[in-house]
């Protein structure tokens, strides 16, 4: 880790070292970069203002790890945490929650690790589906399902006109998206890639997105099965994503109408690399009584991923749903 | 309008404490031209002709030179300001026969060709005045592209390495020069201290008779360009230092001393002007070494116009203990490190020859040879059988020819820093 700040355990408040995933002293996951202000580098002490946007100090060159917010965002019913895991130098995923009056939007973008840019690309969709989405919340409920596939065509076009360095070996900027926009009881999942959404309550288990990846197609196709397909060196190869050599197509919407009070969780494949089935997320999420906030849900998935290993960014969040909560 | 793309290559791993971070950067400059965009580019163009007495001697020298000039006018668009200069000990406007330059069309091209025609060789050789004169009539047309071309086959026996030094301090910046030598009475380094400063190529016209086509390329090529004055400019990260700067294809050229600073950490390398064209500079910088695990930027590489960023490239250094990593040969490095030591071999074999030292020339030429047959540089390898016997390529065993012919002595001279692009799927 090359930035240096005073890092201090969000829960108890203990003074965390720039290395450690989770607080010593009560255990809590580390999520760093709460104070960007005090963000310098930790070569030649040149404040994070002296960053360029590739994230190397202007004045030494060093490449900044962790100069930018790990998101931890807190929004009440809604919560989430985008985490650089143990293993990657940087984290490409990006988290954008929002809620209102009139419901609560959630996007996971997850920078794709073969292109140029990755964690801008994450960054730029996700702010600018997320931000279409919030507009969109204000409208009825009918507009709302196109209002989500809106939301991921523009945030594929923002992507697809990021600025960007050739790379001898990567690709043009690219990520993937998976966003929920919940209101009156009703819940719209839109996603391009493999990042998920699963919804969670005291009997169901369910994964709403389905992946758009290699192996996802050949178990459809009935050429393998899932464990088969999972082993696959192309196990991870995605067939969908936003970018500028995005392949065509609308991306794909859902509908759900909870009947009963339940979780809603979107999640990069950092996490559900390590519960993949509905039942074992589900068995983590459960792990939870109802009364626990969705934030500490966040930071328990965030900690069972890094646990396990953390091999890649980590980006989950969590939406309490209870029907006819919200007003129509 | 020129666009401009940047790639770089290199392998960015570094071991554990290493300082030397080397990267190609390939720029493609690609014209959305059409005739009209050329068209519309300003530019100025003076041919500086040498009319010394030696000119004269045989007289196939002033009439092919003559017949060249002819030439590059006739390559001249319409709407180019140009002017023709002859020069000996002094230098005089041959056309227009007034103050400045003339706008190129079929009247002022043919009477242009008119005064060439009466040219005489008489008198002797004074490069910077010649030079000094196509200055002051560039800046009567004080914005576009300036460029001239220069012939002569003499040396520069009218003035001082220093009178010529000072002339060309003025003119850097303000004008390109492409300089020929015809014959073999002139001085290789003469000229090329002449084509480094105004960033043009030098070369041999050993047979008057070739010199018409060389100067149709000479002009018709600088016809092509449409963006001036692009600047390379290298940001470094604190601490660190520029080894080199060098353009490695198509002909070697080093930039590194010729930095203008723009900050601390920044150096601006003129480029001269731009066609539609391709170029590869190699950059090694020095840099202090960060702990394993590290990344540090070690060089942003810009292309500079008007002040704008045209287009970048990164130059990284990552820190590993993973030998496979460090030790990995960056294909395009390697490519254009071995081309520089051949033109190194052969620049030190030559002046080892001329100062009579056969040992060290033997074995600098042998090392060329053996280098540059490696390569598949059968070109340079040519070259190199004007000045050497070989004996056996494979392992450098190369003579000394007794009898050289001058001009292939010059010929290796003047071509060795012309390199070939690294292989695709090489």
């Amino acid at each position: 880790v090359s930035a240096r700040t005073t890092l201090v355990c969000t829960a108890c408040g203990a003074e965390l070292l720039p290395d450690d995933d989770f607080c010593e002293a009560c255990g809590t996951v580390a999520a760093r970069g709460e104070r960007p202000a005090a963000l310098t580098c930790a070569t030649c002490g040149a404040p994070a203002a002296d960053f360029d946007e590739d994230r190397y100090c202007t004045r030494c060159g060093t490449l900044q790890v962790e100069p930018f917010p790990s998101d931890e965002v807190d929004e009440g019913r809604a919560a989430g945490i985008s985490h650089r895991g143990r293993v990657h130098r940087f984290n490409e995923d990006a988290l954008f929650i929002r809620t209102d009056d009139h419901g609560v939007v959630v996007v996971v973008c997850d920078g794709v690790s073969t292109s140029v840019s990755a964690s801008r690309a994450a960054r730029a969709a996700a702010e600018a589906a997320g931000g279409h989405l919030v507009e969109a919340l204000g409208d009825g409920l009918a507009e709302l399902e196109s209002s989500a596939a809106a939301a991921a065509q523009l945030a594929g076009q923002v992507v697809a006109q990021l600025p960007w360095t050739p790379h001898p070996e990567l690709a043009a900027p690219a990520c993937t998206l998976v966003a929920g926009v919940c209101r009156a009881g009703e819940v719209f999942v839109v996603w391009v890639g493999d990042s998920r959404a699963y919804w969670v309550d005291d009997q169901a288990a369910t994964l709403l997105t389905t992946d758009d990846s290699w192996p996802q197609e050949q178990v459809d196709a009935g050429r393998l099965t899932a464990e088969e397909a999972a082993t696959d060196p192309r196990s991870h190869a995605i067939t969908r994503w936003l970018g500028v050599d995005a392949p065509p197509g609308d991306p794909r919407v859902i509908r759900m109408t909870p009947t009963r009070p339940g979780r809603l969780v979107l999640c990069s494949d950092g996490l559900w690399n390590y519960a993949a089935e509905p039942e074992a997320m589900a068995a983590l999420v459960r792990a939870h009584p109802p009364t626990v906030s969705p934030l500490e849900v966040s930071r328990a998935l965030v900690r069972t991923a890094l646990e396990a290993g953390g091999h890649d960014n980590v980006t989950v969040a969590v939406v309490d749903l209870t029907p006819g909560e919200e007003e129509p | 309008m020129t666009t401009f793309d940047a790639q770089a290559f290199q392998n960015e791993y570094l071991a554990d404490g290493a300082t030397e971070v080397n990267a190609v950067v390939t720029i493609t400059a690609t014209d959305e031209a059409s005739p009209t965009t050329h068209a519309a580019t300003e530019a100025a163009e003076i041919v500086i002709i040498d009319t010394s007495g030696s000119m004269g001697n045989p007289k196939l020298k002033l009439r092919s030179a003559r017949a060249a000039t002819n030439a590059a006018i006739d390559c001249l668009r319409d709407g180019v300001r140009f002017g023709i200069i002859a020069g000996n000990h002094d230098a005089s406007v041959v056309y227009p026969d007034r103050e400045g330059l003339v706008v190129a069309s079929e009247v002022t091209r043919e009477r242009a060709k008119g005064e060439v025609h009466k040219l005489t060789a008489k008198g002797g050789t004074a490069i910077g005045t010649w030079l000094e004169l196509a200055r002051s009539m560039f800046a009567t047309a004080p914005t576009g592209i300036h460029h001239a071309v220069m012939l002569t086959d003499g040396r520069d026996e009218h003035e001082t390495p220093e009178q010529l030094a000072e002339v060309l301090a003025k003119c850097e910046g303000e004008f390109q020069c492409d300089c020929r030598g015809v014959g073999t009475d002139w001085e290789v380094e003469e000229l090329r201290r002449v084509a480094t400063a105004l960033l043009g190529s030098v070369d041999i016209v050993a047979e008057p008779a070739d010199l018409v086509d060389d100067f149709r390329s000479m002009v018709e090529h600088a016809m092509e360009k449409s963006t001036n004055d692009v600047a390379l400019r290298l940001w470094t990260p604190r601490g660190a230092t520029v080894a080199f700067v060098k353009q490695v294809s198509p002909t070697i050229e080093d930039l590194t001393d010729r930095g203008t600073a723009v900050d601390e950490q920044t150096v601006d390398y003129p480029t001269g002007a731009w066609g539609p064209e391709s170029r590869d500079y190699h950059v090694c910088i020095r840099v202090p070494a960060h702990p394993v695990g590290e990344e540090m930027l070690a060089g942003r590489f810009r292309l500079v116009v008007d002040d704008e960023v045209a287009t970048q490239a990164l130059i990284r250094a990552v820190w590993t203990d993973e030998e496979q990593l460090s030790t990995r040969i960056n294909r395009e490095v390697a490519h254009y490190t071995g081309q520089a030591e051949i033109a190194d071999a052969i620049a030190e074999g030559l002046d080892a020859r001329k100062a009579g030292d056969e040992d060290t020339a033997t074995m600098k030429l042998g090392r060329a040879v053996k280098l540059a047959s490696e390569s598949g540089h059968d070109d340079t390898v040519r070259l190199l059988e004007g000045v050497v016997d070989v004996e056996d390529a494979a392992t450098g065993t190369v003579r000394l020819r007794a009898d050289v012919d001058t001009a292939d002595e010059m010929a290796l001279d003047t071509r060795s820093t012309k390199t070939v692009r690294v292989q695709p799927g090489s």
